[in-house]
């Protein structure tokens, strides 16, 4: 077997090496980038290939956040930059037809693990205890009645919607 | 010899100075508590009442206040975590572009009902805190709180609401919709799974969105599109609609 291979082949996972926008950019800019099949990727290497698509997945997403917050900073300061982040890579994803396996890649782990983000913030509920114990059942009661009152007006208007949406056809 | 090996080595309080001078501790106990809490949360069967957040800030503040550690300091270790909510933000586009795929032309429809639940939202946890004699300081930060938590943070700031109070409501939010939203949906007789998964993303995002993927795919993809979309359209109304009503 040849120690030189393709890194386009598919590895078991189905995850590509040569899927980035980074990657095209590249070859663009530089003549001399490699093209993938000049690529030199050790057959055993699995692991590095996985790697390196996992950080062009992370810096494709710092990307889009660097451009939110500049888009944020100069042109709509009312929008928080991560969420003009979001809308652009929406775009782009949109424009591409298809999410990049090394975005899905990271972007799927960091979602999978949404809730681990937030807990430095949440921690700061120490500062807060005396001010929420005093209204705890006030604010129950809002929290409760308000997400009550927000699925039945989500789910409802949607069924109504949707019925006379067919009826139309 | 040994004598030699004594002086290199620091007494174990200045190990123990260092350690937490350094962002490690706090890294260390937030992941740690975190782990905990997915295993205590897939032992119960992934139980929405068994939040692996819940039990993580649980864990993390009783450990910080033995240690005797402020919450600055704490932060100041664990922002590196924190930092990483913006980049879960844009990850955002992933669920709800693959949820697109899935939409056969509902677009309409389903942008009409996220805005009137997103609405309902706001004005029934604020009026009812309100009505309730809620603290002020309290009330805005229950202005973005069905918003996903790491959008919900950054309007939070925006309004001069605090981030902190935002996410625990935000936490809270999301395990009551996932404990209590079936038993709305079942009074309402809405069926179809897209339309209940949309509800429950909506009205209890990330933690509504895994309950409703725990139940049912097509449920699930609804969900995150909710999720999502409620993320950006609150994050352009929301900020607009706080400053014309408080």
């Amino acid at each position: 077997m040849s120690m030189l291979t393709n890194p386009r082949t598919q590895i078991p996972g189905g995850i590509f090496l040569t899927d980035s926008v980074i990657d095209h950019f590249f070859r663009y800019l530089m003549p001399l980038w490699p093209e993938p099949h000049q690529r030199l990727t050790f057959e055993t290497a699995h692991g590095f290939v996985y790697t390196e698509t996992m950080i062009q997945g992370l810096v494709q997403l710092f990307i889009f956040q660097a451009l939110g917050e500049l888009v944020s900073k100069f042109a709509l300061p009312f929008i928080p930059g991560p969420v003009l982040g979001l809308v652009l890579l929406l775009a782009f994803l949109s424009v591409l037809g298809a999410v990049p396996a090394s975005i899905d890649l990271v972007g799927g782990g960091i979602l999978q693990h949404l809730g681990l983000l937030f807990i430095p913030a949440s921690v700061g509920v120490v500062l807060y205890l005396p001010v929420l114990k005093a209204n705890a059942w006030a604010i129950s009661a809002a929290l409760v009645i308000s997400v009550l009152a927000t699925v039945a007006v989500t789910a409802g208007l949607l069924k109504v919607l949707a019925k006379k949406e067919q009826a139309h056809e | 010899m040994s004598n030699e090996f004594q002086n290199y080595l620091p007494p174990i309080s200045e190990i123990w100075v260092y350690l937490s001078g350094s962002p490690l501790l706090a890294l260390v106990l937030t992941l740690s508590a975190y782990l905990l809490g997915l295993t205590l949360y897939e032992r119960s069967q992934r139980n929405p009442l068994a939040n692996p957040v819940l039990i993580a800030v649980v864990v993390v503040t009783l450990s910080i206040s033995v240690l005797d550690m402020p919450y600055a300091k704490y932060f100041e270790g664990a922002q590196f975590v924190h930092f990483l909510l913006g980049t879960a933000t844009v990850s955002l586009a992933i669920p709800i572009y693959k949820g697109f795929a899935s939409l056969k032309g509902r677009m309409g429809v389903l942008l009409l009902s996220l805005v009137a639940g997103g609405i309902t939202s706001v004005f029934t946890a604020v009026g009812m805190a309100r009505w309730l004699g809620v603290d002020e300081s309290l009330v805005r930060g229950l202005v973005a709180k069905s918003v996903t938590a790491p959008i919900a943070m950054g309007i939070a700031e925006r309004v001069q609401a605090s981030p902190t109070l935002t996410a625990i409501f935000a936490v809270s939010t999301g395990i009551l919709g996932a404990v209590l939203g079936r038993y709305v949906l079942d009074a309402l007789r809405v069926t179809a799974w897209w339309q209940r998964g949309f509800a429950l993303g909506v009205a209890a995002h990330g933690i509504g969105t895994s309950r409703a993927f725990s139940v049912h795919p097509e449920a699930g993809a609804y969900a995150s599109l909710g999720m999502g979309l409620h993320g950006i359209v609150g994050a352009v109304v929301i900020p607009y609609a706080v400053a014309w009503w408080f």
